[in-house]
């Protein structure tokens, strides 16, 4: 019998807390606290607890054509089939919860074989914080705006220590769990301008900051008004990396013909694809690289099963822009491969999937924001920053 | 021949085992797995570094000097795990190494029939407290100067939290500060607070109580001290001394003496910051007051509940959709009552469920208050044997009548009002 921990990321929100998956036999059977992330100090919510259940539910196996099993060659000629199109016909849906190796094969699969014209991301988000999460220990007020302390709540562990610290966490948005916890709140459930009392206690402040989604976009540009360091929150947790990778939120164009879309995702939220339910029939091709079955799956012509997060060792990029390891804790079921290695394949080699320094490498010398990181230095506990200018 | 109640001073024999004090809690967990007695060995393993420590069961008797050297950053949960994934030690012998609170554990989970105790053998290390390690690391950088990567050990020593580093020419330096003065201070370093409050030291509750007080004279920093706590105890220690894994002698009068006075002065030191602690809570309403307010924090994550190591019930009461309604957040202050309720009395002041809050709920504050409150009045003492809880004690039919004279139907009235 074998028991260990296997040091990780959280696979749900932006946060990028650590924790220990327990693997017993090969297996991730549960969660341990991981004390020494200096994110969280082994403090998890509910989805954290659970991060072990996210690589067992509804898993696809083998490839499918049609819904049917077939051999993995099979599939990937299948797939193949999606460069047929012009650039102007494709589609391409990246999850934002890719590693960072995994994303970027992924956008240069799009964009150097595919020439696809239209390139996002779901679920994702724009803007880079000019705050870490340790600014919050040392602001005295804290603009919240929307219900940030739920959505990533190990994130909105970090405000009680403004006030703890005798700081004010302001508050504007829809009435919320974050609106009770504020010592200044204005309820209003859509917003253009900040409030003057609001405005006023952000201007007298010494080290304010503004707390927001990533994809508020009215928090966004009201937060590009004020003088104040900015915490973008992203709800996934490799949305940050999709965002110095230039990659946008998906939309589905209407000259889409062929889709190809990474449905990386952990259970509890499936309900990011609904948006893109409805097109899903006018579509001549979808090819979908999927951990989990979900309803995109179900819909795709070609079904290329994937390792789901924590099956394939790589980075992700917290929303303070912290690199961390994420460390292979299983192995992926049945023919389940590597996302880098499905891209590989797709690429007939063009890209070397094995070496994730390697890509790593690569995207460094392709983004500038990763450009000041040491990949070594991504193993420490603390992780490395990238830097956007 | 040893048995219950005997304290030697021992050592390992063997020269892979680079352990804390002459090794001899890795020897003897080792010589556990290679003679027989346990199939496994649930031991403790330095992770990325020195602040970062793991559980590992380790069957193979040549992998166990991995597992060598102290980890004071750590509070591993250890029962919880035996419970949860080694199947409560039902089917396999296993081998423990215990703080206080892991040895405490083990027997609250025992008693409710989730963990066989007769398949575990638990070795205890005394221990003075722990210190999270995102804090330790802060309190390095910031008390002591000194960067956290630099330091290769630490412990904590005589009232001192202690550090051993590599200084920028390469020597080796120590330096130490007073515990309690780390902990006086605003910024909140020093041990855990549950660490703070702690009054098991020594876990004779265990089958062996090893540790570094009491070793004095030649073998000071090259023996541990181990008292012999139970039978089973005493098997492992005379069984690893008659193939030669460990030596032991008998201990030096004065050892005893300095370990009597040690352990004394911590568990003074626990009983002032408990009486401290406590007081800051308040008393009757105020209490309850304060308890309501931090606790609108929750968020009904539950973390609480996976990590208390009491908890076991596969249907939570808090789930159930009739007591606390579902989808509230916060959820409604029933959520606490039923856990203080339901674990108040046995709650061995882990201190888990506050470090282990998405929110800061000072949830073992909360709890250990109560528990020290039952103990009082009821007499259970959770942790150290396997008496039963009291579930509940009310003569019904005087309790009613003497609620009726009272003229009032509100509870929190007739019994918490001072």
């Amino acid at each position: 019998m074998e028991l260990k921990y296997v040091t990780t990321i959280c696979p749900y929100c932006g946060t990028g807390c650590g924790l220990n998956l327990i693997v017993m036999d090969g297996k991730a059977v549960g969660v341990a606290p991981y004390h020494r992330s200096p994110v969280g100090s082994g403090k998890l919510c509910t989805r954290g607890l659970h991060a072990a259940a996210a690589l067992a539910e509804w898993r696809i196996e083998e490839p499918l054509i049609g819904g049917q099993p077939v051999e993995w060659d099979a599939a990937i000629a299948e797939a193949k089939k999606i460069a047929n199109y012009q650039g102007d016909e494709i589609a391409v849906a990246i999850s934002s919860r890719l590693t960072n190796e995994a994303m970027f094969l992924v956008a240069s699969f799009a964009r150097e074989i595919l020439g696809a014209a239209n390139i996002g991301i779901v679920y994702g988000g724009t803007g880079a914080s000019t705050a870490k999460i340790v600014d919050f220990g040392k602001a005295d007020v804290v603009l919240l705006i929307g219900d940030v302390m739920k959505k990533l709540p190990i994130t909105g562990n970090k405000l009680y220590h403004v006030q703890k610290n005798g700081g004010k966490l302001l508050y504007l948005g829809p009435q919320s769990y974050t609106a009770v916890q504020a010592d200044v709140v204005v309820i209003a459930d859509e917003y253009t301008e900040l409030p003057t009392e609001l405005a006023d206690a952000i201007a007298a402040a010494k080290n304010p900051v503004v707390a927001y989604l990533a994809n508020d976009a009215a928090a966004s540009a009201i937060a590009a008004r004020l003088s104040a360091k900015t915490a973008i929150l992203y709800d996934t947790n490799n949305g940050r990396a999709a965002t110095a990778l230039g990659l946008g939120s998906f939309v589905l164009g209407e000259k889409t013909k062929a889709l190809f879309i990474i449905t990386e995702t952990p259970e509890m939220e499936e309900d990011i694809y609904a948006t893109l339910m409805p097109s899903l029939a006018n579509l001549e091709l979808i090819v979908a690289v999927a951990s989990n079955a979900t309803y995109i799956s179900d819909a795709a012509t070609v079904v290329l099963p994937a390792a789901a997060s924590n099956e394939y060792p790589g980075t992700v990029t917290s929303w303070e822009g912290r690199v961390q390891k994420v460390r292979a804790a299983s192995a992926a079921p049945g023919g389940a491969k590597c996302p880098c290695e499905i891209i590989s394949l797709l690429a007939d080699g063009k890209y070397a999937w094995e070496d994730k320094a390697k890509i790593f490498a690569d995207l460094v010398a392709a983004v500038p924001a990763y450009g000041q990181i040491v990949y070594e230095e991504i193993e420490k506990p603390e992780g490395a920053f990238i830097k956007e200018a | 021949m040893t048995s219950k109640g005997d304290m030697v001073y021992a050592w390992t024999t063997s020269c892979d085992i680079k352990g804390e004090c002459g090794g001899a809690v890795t020897s003897l967990l080792q010589h556990a797995l290679a003679s027989g007695m346990v199939d496994g060995v649930l031991a403790v393993c330095r992770g990325a570094d020195l602040y970062d420590a793991k559980l590992k069961l380790i069957t193979d008797p040549a992998e166990m000097p991995k597992s060598a050297g102290s980890l004071h950053c750590g509070t591993l949960l250890s029962a919880k795990m035996v419970k949860k994934y080694l199947g409560g030690a039902k089917e396999m012998k296993v081998a423990v190494p215990v703080k206080g609170c892991d040895a405490m554990a083990f027997y609250e989970l025992a008693k409710r029939q989730q963990i066989n105790l007769d398949n575990v053998i638990l070795i205890g290390l005394n221990c003075g407290g722990t210190v999270s390690p995102i804090i330790a690391r802060e309190m390095i950088a910031e008390k002591y100067g000194v960067s956290p990567d630099a330091v290769f050990k630490e412990e904590i020593d005589k009232g001192q939290f202690i550090i051993e580093y590599t200084d920028e020419n390469g020597a080796h330096q120590h330096k130490g500060i007073s515990i309690e003065k780390l902990e006086e201070e605003p910024e909140g370093y020093g041990r855990r607070l549950n660490c703070q409050r702690c009054k098991c030291k020594v876990p004779r509750q265990a089958d062996l109580a090893c540790g570094n007080w009491g070793v004095f004279g030649e073998k000071a920093g090259k023996a541990t001290f181990v008292e012999i706590c139970s039978e089973k105890g005493a098997a492992l220690l005379d069984s690893a001394v008659s193939v030669g894994a460990v030596a032991t002698c008998v201990p030096e009068p004065k050892g005893l003496e300095i370990r009597g006075k040690v352990e004394n002065a911590m568990l003074k030191l626990g009983e002032r910051y408990r009486a401290h602690q406590f007081a800051e809570l308040g008393t009757g309403r105020e209490r309850l007051e304060k308890i309501m307010k931090l606790s609108s924090r929750c968020i009904a994550c539950r973390a609480c509940i996976e990590n208390c190591p009491v908890c076991y019930c596969v249907e939570c009461s808090t789930a159930k959709p009739h007591l606390v309604r579902p989808d509230q957040v916060p959820p409604d202050f029933m959520f606490h009552l039923i856990r203080f309720a339901h674990i108040a009395d046995s709650c061995i002041n882990c201190g888990q469920c506050q470090e282990l809050c998405p929110m800061d709920i000072p949830n073992a504050l909360f709890m250990h208050a109560q528990q020290v409150e039952l103990e009082k009045m009821f007499g259970h003492k959770p942790g150290y044997d396997m008496t039963l809880p009291v579930l509940s004690y009310a003569e019904e039919g005087e309790e009613r009548a003497r609620l009726n004279a009272t003229g009032s139907d509100m509870i929190f009235d007739n019994v918490f009002k001072e």
